[in-house]
């Protein structure tokens, strides 16, 4: 070898030794190491910390569990960097910068008053907020007088808010530190007023549920007529009573203020039917937060003529596929309005990249069928609630995710936010059935924002400003 | 973390410690952006095969038998991660990722444009060598592994990565004389 040989690459060891550590630490950034090891340990439960041990500690881990297990969307809409991708799907293209017209505060804007979950600083951790669709009056839910007739506030973790049918009452979730029964966290359901008063829980008496139940409650469905919520319910401390509780919303009944509908299962809410007849139900299983979908029949529901027998349980999703549920995707499946059909998204069971449609089923029996192409990582199927349209996301070319609305026999595909940069995904339907509310990412900070996008074409609304992870976000009918 | 500590932290949270995992996420996760980066050539891709390798390491833990193989086996989790997703973008062409790597050198905030063009003529040297390769010479010089740890992490004798090291250094000389 020559000299000039040997020098030449002597100084290039001595560049790649200058420069190369320079060049990676652009890719370095901050991270919270411990939310990096939560997350790995919620994907890949072991070492005794079950499902119910999960769940126990936070509400907010059930998100992240889900969050982890769709992980290719979550990496498309810029989940936080918190959370591990064991599929993550790398973009393809050069996004473009958001535009000032998406951005800008015009278009559709509806009636009503939106909940999110969004982290709250003062909190330091997730807590409910309202604001009307305008994008004004933000603030967070705080109870005017609690069940003391004290001013007070939801002091810890607070979720999963869902308005009644008329959009006057909320329910959510909260959980708070130790108890009767002892040190740990322990959620609880409340229902109030949209100005916070007229707090009572539910259960009813379930002031310490701790004590008087040990069991957890959060509120997943209202009854088409305001008096019973759904309540997703466990026990860390004994499983059989884990299952779907069904409660009233009105205080004064002592005796059977809940039956205990499924039992024994992990059961998620999704929505009573029309008539209130049925419930519709996810039964998931371990930390993955997805299961067939189920339908359980309420034949004699009522509380005032004792507790009443729960009815037949039976399967509605086709075997071998897989139904997710999640504060951050939001509704996986939908009723029609008149009661006859479900609508779902479902995933195959046995792959990893999760391939999906979206599926309609008679309720009263016959196979699914499916009315949209497979695509990977499909989360949502929601029925417009004036029974035209189904909207669901699918992922677009660069990775992310647009908005989709498709007629229920699967023809007319609309595609919403196509333009819509990097992505958008998991909406809920405006009560009057014109736009869908939905979390986007406009940036590529990782951070998300609410939007309406309305099914006609109009421009998108941006309807937040604070950056975050927004989940469990809903569309209630009332003005505040 | 020294070497008894790591031990003891690497037990435990191979036994399903969260605190100790986030220990050892704290002591290794820039070094894995590090080398996923200039692996992939992409901060995206680099965060998220950072992101997946976290989920195998919290998996796989257990099946590590020498604490010292720690870093080198994190490090390589990391580096194939990244090797794996640039496979996956089938779309992203090696003269695309230069454009990339172009973009994000024209926008930090190096104080001289000549020693940025120099660094983007470097990067973009070291994009015609095989992952596998970018991933050793990452290791070497922006981590400063010897060859005995890489070797470790790449399944290659101290010799191999020395002779493999100075095979890619050939190459990237050849590219920049080429410029």
């Amino acid at each position: 070898m020559s000299d000039e040989w040997s020098d030449a690459m002597d100084a290039l060891e001595g560049r790649l030794a200058r420069e190369l550590p320079a060049l990676a630490e652009r890719a370095v950034t901050s991270i919270d190491a411990m939310a990096i090891a939560r997350a790995a340990a919620i994907a890949h439960p072991r070492g005794g910390k079950g499902p119910r041990g999960v769940h126990r500690f936070t509400l907010a881990a059930a998100v992240l569990v889900a969050a982890a297990a769709l992980a290719g969307l979550a990496v498309a809409l810029g989940q936080p960097s918190n959370v591990i991708s064991p599929t993550p799907k790398p973009s393809s293209v050069q996004k473009p910068t958001p535009t000032a017209e998406v951005l800008a505060p015009f278009g559709y804007g509806g009636a009503g008053t939106i909940a999110f979950v969004r982290p709250d600083p003062a909190v330091g951790d997730n807590a409910v907020w309202l604001i009307n669709p305008s994008g004004s009056g933000e603030a967070r839910f705080r109870v005017r007088t609690d069940w003391t007739g004290h001013p007070a506030t939801f002091s810890g973790v607070s979720c999963c808010a869902i308005f009644s049918p008329d959009g006057k009452r909320v329910a959510l979730a909260y959980a708070q530190e130790g108890g009767a029964a002892g040190p740990g966290m322990w959620t609880e359901t409340r229902i109030l007023n949209l100005d916070g008063s007229d707090y009572a829980s539910v259960p009813d008496f379930c002031g310490a549920c701790d004590s008087t139940s040990q069991l957890n409650y959060v509120p997943r469905a209202w009854s088409p007529d305001g008096k019973l919520l759904a309540l997703e319910a466990w026990s860390d401390a004994d499983p059989s009573k884990d299952g779907i509780n069904v409660s009233p919303t009105t205080t004064g009944n002592t005796t059977d203020w809940a039956t205990h509908v499924t039992g024994n299962h992990r059961d998620v809410p999704i929505a009573f039917s029309p008539d209130g007849t049925q419930l519709l139900f996810v039964r998931i299983s371990g930390n993955d937060r997805n299961g067939p979908l189920m339908v359980v029949d309420l034949p004699d529901i009522g509380f005032s003529q004792g507790r009443p027998t729960p009815g037949s349980v039976h399967q509605i999703s086709p075997d071998g596929v897989l139904v997710s549920v999640s504060g951050y995707f939001g509704g996986p499946a939908s009723w029609s309005s008149d009661g006859s059909r479900v609508a779902f998204a479902a995933a195959l069971a046995s792959t990893t990249d999760h391939p999906s449609r979206v599926f309609v089923v008679d309720t009263n029996g016959g196979s699914a069928r499916s009315i949209t192409s497979v695509e990977n990582w499909i989360t949502t199927a929601q029925w417009s609630p004036d029974g035209t349209w189904i909207a669901f996301d699918e992922p677009s070319d660069s990775g992310a995710h647009d908005l989709v609305i498709v007629r229920p026999d699967g023809s007319g595909t609309k595609e919403l936010t196509t333009t819509f940069e990097p992505g958008i995904c998991c909406a809920r339907w405006s009560p009057d059935s014109h736009a869908l509310l939905a979390a986007g990412t406009v940036t590529h900070d990782k951070e998300s924002y609410l939007f309406i996008v309305p099914i006609n074409g109009d421009p998108v609304r941006q309807v937040t400003t604070v950056p975050a992870l927004y989940e469990d976000f809903s569309w209630g009918p009332a003005s505040r | 973390m020294d070497a008894e500590v790591r031990t003891d932290v690497v037990a435990s949270a191979a036994g399903g410690d969260e605190v100790a995992f986030a220990r050892i996420v704290a002591a290794h996760h820039d070094d894995m952006v590090r080398v996923a980066y200039l692996v992939a050539g992409d901060v995206d891709i680099a965060h998220e095969a950072v992101q997946s390798a976290w989920s195998i390491a919290w998996k796989k833990l257990g099946t590590l038998r020498d604490p010292d193989r720690l870093r080198p086996w994190l490090v390589s989790v990391a580096a194939n991660e990244a090797r794996q997703l640039l496979r996956r973008a089938r779309r992203r062409t090696t003269y695309e990722l230069a454009i990339d790597l172009a973009t994000e050198a024209g926008t930090s905030p190096h104080a001289d444009d000549d020693a940025r063009e120099a660094s983007l003529d470097l990067l973009a040297a070291l994009q015609g060598l095989d992952a596998r390769d970018r991933a050793i010479v990452a290791m070497r010089y922006a981590l400063g592994m010897t060859s005995a740890e890489i070797g470790k992490a790449m399944r290659l004798s101290p010799p191999g990565v020395r002779s493999r090291l100075a095979r890619s250094l050939d190459r990237v000389r050849k590219e920049l004389s080429d410029v």
